[in-house]
């Protein structure tokens, strides 16, 4: 799926200044677009805005050809085919694994085999009767994945996805998840705070700051030829020139 | 012309969604507005009727009968709050602070008058000292000033004494310490450091007690002393006059609110003594030779407060069981009250948690004013929404006056913040992250309720559904006021048998309450939060 951002801007309180800023990007068809920024930049509240969770100010969201946001109109999340894994998981805390997974499915009859080629997926065969509780954070994790990729959506959206992971479990979640969203060719969107995460994962950062977009491009391009001093500082390796001295100094 | 409308709408729904912390669906809005309107509808309606009714009425009650209702029920008011201080004080301290004998049991022991119903142990005394009591003697006449405020205080104590106790237990330690170190004696340890402290909880206990002498009906009206509350129940059905009885409730609404503003004031700077870092259990003072007559003050109030009314029920229950009087007529009101009860929770609980889930997940401005009027029938006396019921029904909703709908109607209006207390409490423990999920798997907001948030929240559901059936089981102006011609539930039985005498066949209606009112303190007790993974999500 194709997903098209057009002026986008959201504003929470209503006399105060915009959460997201008049923003525009596009996803391409089986992209990993990754949304970068420090807290508070407008990330996660550009996440909910696709999903639906939020309403706009102004501007307009294609799904592909189909207008699903506008100033005037609002396609319920339920109805816009897409998945979300949370921060938290949000693994429904009353249910197994099989249930969660397959809590959107309708049809009874495929229920079993489409958790089943899911849990494979993921790697987590056989788990079916443990709780969320039972499982560990990584786990979780891939549950999350599964249930948000069972309904087959065309837009995978992901907000800070590893930030509840150690290290170590970080560096092997990225490289899987990474796996499993080229496998099923959906597009994604990745919110972090992580400019690691975006390196290695993104096909596409879009870096925010304050509600507007600092810069946007492949990763490679932001590294090497950042636009502005904050795109620099923020991706870590930065030789900013001082302008009198010419001398390289680390902000 | 096209154009001119699509802006205004587009205005419109700007103004809607700004109004919301997170707009709702507009169906879903809708019922909330139409759960509140019927919430705030027929207290509404008291005081515009109170407002409109003719300047005679007024006039005529403000120079005949008000100011003497103020003087009973502001005199009552008064004495009750200030035994209720001082014994639930006293008691509070004695419990938490002392050596007394078995202070853990007199902990709940004295909590447990809360259980039993005012007008229960009201028709106890009754059918003690009553005109046809079997201990009638010419020197306790319970059909006083005296005897009224002995029984309201008798039920109203634990408030403060709850208060209080849960104060004590937070006040630091260090303070007292201060105090001995400065050469102050205990005495005046007590009055000059403890007592200080202790004045917010004191307060808002007082006022709990007070706005109970405010609301009660069943203890006053059975001892025919005219507060507001039993004022306005003859005036309606005594003498058929709905104005004078519109105005009295609006001057009782008015008494309501100025409590309610005091509540509220008070408990505005109560956070002041809360303490910080580890409280060490402290040493307790030794009563010495008053611990005897310590132990027999917390005694005799639990006598007089639980043991003697309950044991005098069973003894006109076992003299019932001997005279073998049929049962049957029990059935018939026992079903009549879990009937109206239990159709009235449920009702509750879905209202509740749907006004539950705006005001706490779509919040905002609107979402706030829908709460607030579910709480209106809350805070004033049943009378008062018996009346706006009986009014609206009557101008509005013939077809339902005179049905056990009315009832159950009122119950809801006057119950359903409970409810609506015990959802939203189990509500916020639930990441709204597990809703937005369900959400983003294809359910609408209906599917979400479903499988998410009822399942999640049933403890809490639960419990609110035992403390509402239990309210509505036990209340009484209401019932005496809106039930259909020869509808009899308990609690009406237990009235009109005090008045006839017949305390043979009331016994086993209180005894019943009395039991299913235990429930709820083992709910509060042995509540757990739910799931054990709550942490996860």
């Amino acid at each position: 799926m194709k997903v098209y951002l057009n002026n986008v801007t959201k504003t929470y309180n209503h006399r105060g200044s915009p959460a997201v800023n008049n923003i525009s990007f596009t996803v391409e068809e089986g992209e990993i677009l990754s949304l970068l920024g420090p807290s508070g930049c407008g990330k996660t509240t550009t996440l909910r805005l696709l999903a639906g969770f939020e309403v706009l100010d102004s501007g307009l969201i294609y799904f592909d050809q189909e207008l699903i946001a506008s100033q005037n109109f609002n396609l319920p999340p339920e109805e816009r085919n897409i998945g979300m894994v949370f921060q938290d998981y949000a693994l429904f805390p009353h249910l197994n694994v099989f249930e969660n997974i397959t809590f959107g499915l309708r049809d009874k009859k495929i229920k079993h085999q489409e958790c089943e080629k899911l849990l494979r997926l993921v790697n987590l065969t056989g788990f079916e009767k443990r709780y969320p509780h039972e499982l560990s954070g990584g786990q979780q994790q891939r549950i999350a994945l599964a249930r948000a990729l069972s309904t087959k959506p065309g837009l995978i959206l992901m907000d800070e996805p590893f930030s509840n992971l150690d290290t170590f479990l970080k560096k092997q979640m990225r490289e899987e998840i990474k796996r499993i969203v080229k496998n099923s060719g959906v597009s994604a969107v990745i919110v972090t705070h992580d400019p690691e995460d975006a390196l290695v994962m993104a096909d596409k950062i879009i870096i925010m700051k304050n509600g507007i977009i600092e810069q946007q491009g492949p990763p490679q391009e932001l590294y090497e030829r950042p636009a502005t001093e904050f795109v620099a500082g923020f991706l870590g390796k930065a030789n900013i020139l001082d302008p009198l001295t010419g001398i390289a100094y680390m902000p | 012309m096209a154009t001119k409308t699509k802006r205004a709408l587009s205005a419109l729904l700007t103004y809607w969604n700004n109004r919301w912390h997170k707009p709702p669906s507009f169906s879903f809005a809708l019922l909330g507005f139409i759960i509140s309107l019927m919430m705030a509808l027929p207290l509404s309606y008291v005081i515009l009727r109170a407002l409109g009714s003719d300047k005679a009425v007024w006039h005529r009650l403000f120079s005949t009968r008000i100011p003497q209702l103020l003087w009973n029920t502001l005199s009552l008011t008064l004495v009750v709050s200030l035994l209720t201080l001082f014994i639930g004080v006293t008691l509070a301290f004695l419990v938490e602070r002392t050596n007394l004998m078995g202070s853990k049991i007199w902990r709940w022991l004295l909590v447990l008058p809360l259980v039993i119903p005012p007008y229960i142990g009201t028709f106890s005394y009754i059918t003690l000292f009553g005109n046809t009591g079997i201990l009638k003697n010419q020197y306790i006449n319970i059909y006083s000033f005296p005897g009224v405020a002995f029984i309201m205080t008798l039920y109203t104590f634990p408030y403060v004494f709850l208060l209080v106790s849960a104060a004590l237990q937070r006040i630091n330690p260090h303070y007292e310490e201060a105090a001995r170190l400065a050469g102050l004696k205990p005495p005046q340890i007590f009055l000059r450091v403890i007592l200080p402290l202790l004045r917010p909880s004191m307060g808002a206990g007082s006022i709990l007690a007070a706005l109970y002498v405010f609301s009660d009906f069943g203890a006053v009206g059975m001892l025919r002393y005219f507060t507001f509350t039993s004022a306005i129940y003859t005036q309606l059905i005594g003498r058929y006059d709905r104005s004078g009885a519109a105005v009295l409730s609006l001057v009782l609404i008015f008494l309501t609110f100025v409590l309610l503003f005091w509540e509220w004031y008070t408990k505005r700077n109560k956070a002041y003594y809360q303490s910080k870092g580890i409280l060490k259990k402290q040493e307790p003072i030794n009563l010495h030779y008053w611990r005897i007559p310590a132990l027999i003050l917390a005694g005799s109030v639990f006598l007089l407060a639980v043991a003697l009314p309950v044991g005098t029920l069973v003894y006109w229950l076992i003299l019932g069981l001997f005279k073998q009087i049929t049962f049957s007529e029990f059935w018939k009101y026992t079903f009549n009250s879990f009937l109206v009860s239990s159709l009235a929770a449920t009702a509750s609980l879905i209202f509740a948690s749907i006004i539950g889930i705006l005001h706490k997940r779509n919040g905002g401005f609107f979402g706030e004013l829908m709460a607030r009027c579910c709480f209106a029938g809350y805070a004033l006396p049943g009378v008062i929404i018996a009346i706006g019921i009986l009014f609206f029904a009557n101008s509005y909703l013939p077809w339902i006056y005179g049905t056990f709908l009315m009832l159950v109607i009122a119950y809801i209006i006057r119950f359903m913040p409970q409810g609506l207390q015990s959802f939203e409490a189990s509500l916020v423990f639930i990441s709204p992250n597990l809703e937005d999920a369900a959400r983003s798997l294809g359910e609408g907001p209906w599917g979400v309720l479903r499988r998410v948030i009822f399942p999640l929240t049933l403890p809490g559901l639960k419990a609110g559904w035992t403390l509402m059936f239990i309210s509505s089981l036990k209340e009484l102006p209401v019932t005496l006021l809106l039930r259909p011609a020869g509808f009899d539930t308990l609690s009406v039985r237990i009235w009109l048998e005090a008045s006839e005498g017949f305390y043979i066949a009331a016994a086993p209606a209180a005894l019943l309450l009395i039991l299913v009112s235990i429930i709820p303190i083992r709910l509060i007790a042995g509540r757990d939060g739910g799931y054990k993974n709550e942490g996860v999500s």
